[in-house]
């Protein structure tokens, strides 16, 4: 095989290896996600069993509230870091002519 | 910046991940008998109930909730302290932070598994799940810890995504270039990722404080929202939340003692990081015995029959030698050698963190127990002594801490080698800001 086929064929390799770290990234945000649901069913779950049942039901709104609040921040950053950073970091692959690590330690 | 030079500076920090001696294997291996014999002594517990362990009625807690509050209460060495120091922008942190982080994620989970060896059956958790009700501080405690976990979880992960892609340039293996390929998350440093990045710390930073001071808050409720003799208490809340970072600095001083003699990290964790770290945990020492003895003097002058029961149980009764133990441990120990600074070395340092955290071990023990033996309800005379099943549980929990945290100076830099070299930049800035605006040249 030509060396520009070579070429090719690692070229396609890489890419293929990047398109799998990719998808296990989006993975782990999903199952952020899916905490962060679980969580969220969880409170609010609690808060509709205590108005059926009569049960108290504005200590389960507060909690179910702040919890909530809680959650909606660390979602927001969790979804800030992994966009902003994966996105980055796609345009300034090595492969495509850019840096592997800017603060590179030699 | 010279990059070069800065990174053949710290060079030492990728040592413990690139190289492993034959005592790390060793140790790990002493360390994993000890957990086998605890598997060993909870799968007795499985098998035979909670009638093996000294638990009965009406003491319903023992060890395993003190190891809970106690867990708990170290898990604000890192997030806590390190959320402190970020937001204060005390530059001394920078090479401390990481290693204070990790104590308070892995503590948190052990914190946690010992609520789930309490309940005897494990399937139990899923009733609290299904049926929990917000009134009951116990589920205060689900909510608040699970967020607290997240949160720390986040708050450790924000800062190694630099160093994680310091390593996937450098590291060779294919399996663990692949993992930090994934963990990196394309990181290259650009001045969009840092500015984004340094932006989610700083919201991680003001997060964590009240989430983490609402934990241990809540993990006091748990008592104080019952009407029992010497629980049903209003400062509860911050003398929980006092002792939580009192034994958080203490557990960072031994982490800090042991990996600057593991991994040779003088450079890194110097004197001027246990002198002010010990100077912390001198405040905390008063302001614990400020609050022990605001606690007792009040109950004391009371005088509530059920509560002089409890009290001179803990003073002149069965728990006395803990209690005093505890004092010396908590007071007297660290005070002596803390408030000299002839003795504040780093070896004193870590005496006074060892004997801390043994007291704060006594002191959550010394909260739990003698209360239960003198309920308000009419039970009997009743006593509580630990059994081997529980002793040996206590013994795997530190074990395996110890084992989960060797692997993590395994795989990641336990000193955030981008936030040191980040300092050294930014203080050579600052000396010459300073020359050049108001010093003469």
């Amino acid at each position: 095989m030509n060396e520009g086929g070579e070429k090719r064929m690692e070229g396609n390799r890489h890419s293929r290896e990047d398109k799998v770290i990719l998808g296990v990234q989006v993975a782990l945000v999903v199952l952020f996600y899916l905490f962060a649901v679980g969580v969220f069913v969880f409170v609010w779950y609690a808060f509709y069993r205590s108005v059926t049942e009569g049960d108290h039901p504005t200590h389960a709104l507060i909690l179910a509230t702040i919890v909530s609040f809680a959650f909606t921040i660390l979602t927001t950053v969790m979804t800030m870091i992994f966009s902003v950073i994966i996105k980055e970091g796609r345009k300034k692959l090595p492969e495509n002519g850019g840096s592997a690590n800017e603060i590179k330690i030699t | 910046m010279e990059v070069g030079k800065e990174g053949t500076k710290d060079e030492i920090l990728y040592q413990p991940i690139l190289k492993t001696g034959r005592g790390f294997y060793i140790l790990f291996g002493l360390l994993g008998l000890v957990v086998l014999v605890a598997l060993f002594a909870y799968f007795t517990q499985f098998r035979y109930g909670l009638g093996v362990t000294g638990l009965n009625s009406p003491i319903f807690w023992g060890v395993y909730i003190t190891n809970f509050v106690f867990f708990i209460g170290v898990s604000h060495a890192g997030t806590l302290i390190s959320a402190i120091l970020r937001i204060s922008k005390a530059e001394w942190r920078r090479s401390i932070t990481r290693s204070a982080e990790v104590i308070t994620v892995l503590v948190l989970f052990f914190g946690l598994g010992n609520i789930l060896i309490d309940l005897g059956r494990i399937d139990r958790v899923f009733k609290v799940l299904a049926h929990g009700r917000f009134q009951s501080p116990l589920l205060w405690d689900v909510v608040s810890i699970t967020t607290y976990l997240t949160a720390s979880s986040i708050y450790l992960y924000l800062p190694l995504i630099p160093d994680i892609a310091l390593l996937r340039d450098k590291v060779q293996g294919r399996l663990r270039k692949r993992l930090y390929q994934v963990l990196a998350l394309g990181w290259v440093g650009t001045e969009k990722q840092i500015h984004y990045l340094e932006k989610s710390i700083s919201i991680m930073a003001v997060t964590v404080l009240p989430i983490a001071v609402s934990v241990h808050t809540v993990v006091s409720y748990v008592f104080s929202m019952t009407i029992q003799p010497m629980w049903h208490s209003a400062i509860f809340g911050p003398y929980f939340v006092a002792g939580a970072i009192f034994s958080g600095i203490a557990a960072i001083i031994v982490a800090m003692a042991v990996l600057r003699k593991v991994y040779h990290l003088e450079d890194y964790f110097r004197e001027v990081h246990f002198n002010n770290l010990g100077i912390l945990l001198l405040t905390m020492t008063c302001l614990w015995l400020y609050f022990t003895f605001c606690e007792y003097l009040t109950v004391f002058y009371g005088a509530e029959p059920d509560e002089i029961k409890v009290f001179m149980e803990k003073l002149t009764g069965k728990y006395a030698p803990h209690f005093w133990f505890m004092v010396l441990t908590c007071f007297i120990i660290p005070f002596v050698i803390l408030a000299n600074r002839k003795t504040r070395t780093i070896k004193g340092t870590v005496i006074a963190s060892i004997s801390v955290n043994i007291g704060m071990w006594l002191e959550r023990f010394t909260i739990v127990v003698p209360t239960l033996m003198h309920p308000r309800l009419p039970y009997g005379e009743a006593s509580y002594s630990a059994t081997w099943v529980e002793w040996v549980i206590l013994a795997g929990c530190f074990a395996l801490f110890a084992m989960i945290y060797m692997i993590f100076t395994k795989l990641f830099p336990i000193v955030s080698i981008w936030e040191v070299q980040e300092g050294r930049e930014k203080a050579r800035l600052e000396v010459t800001e300073r020359l050049r605006t108001y010093l003469p040249l």
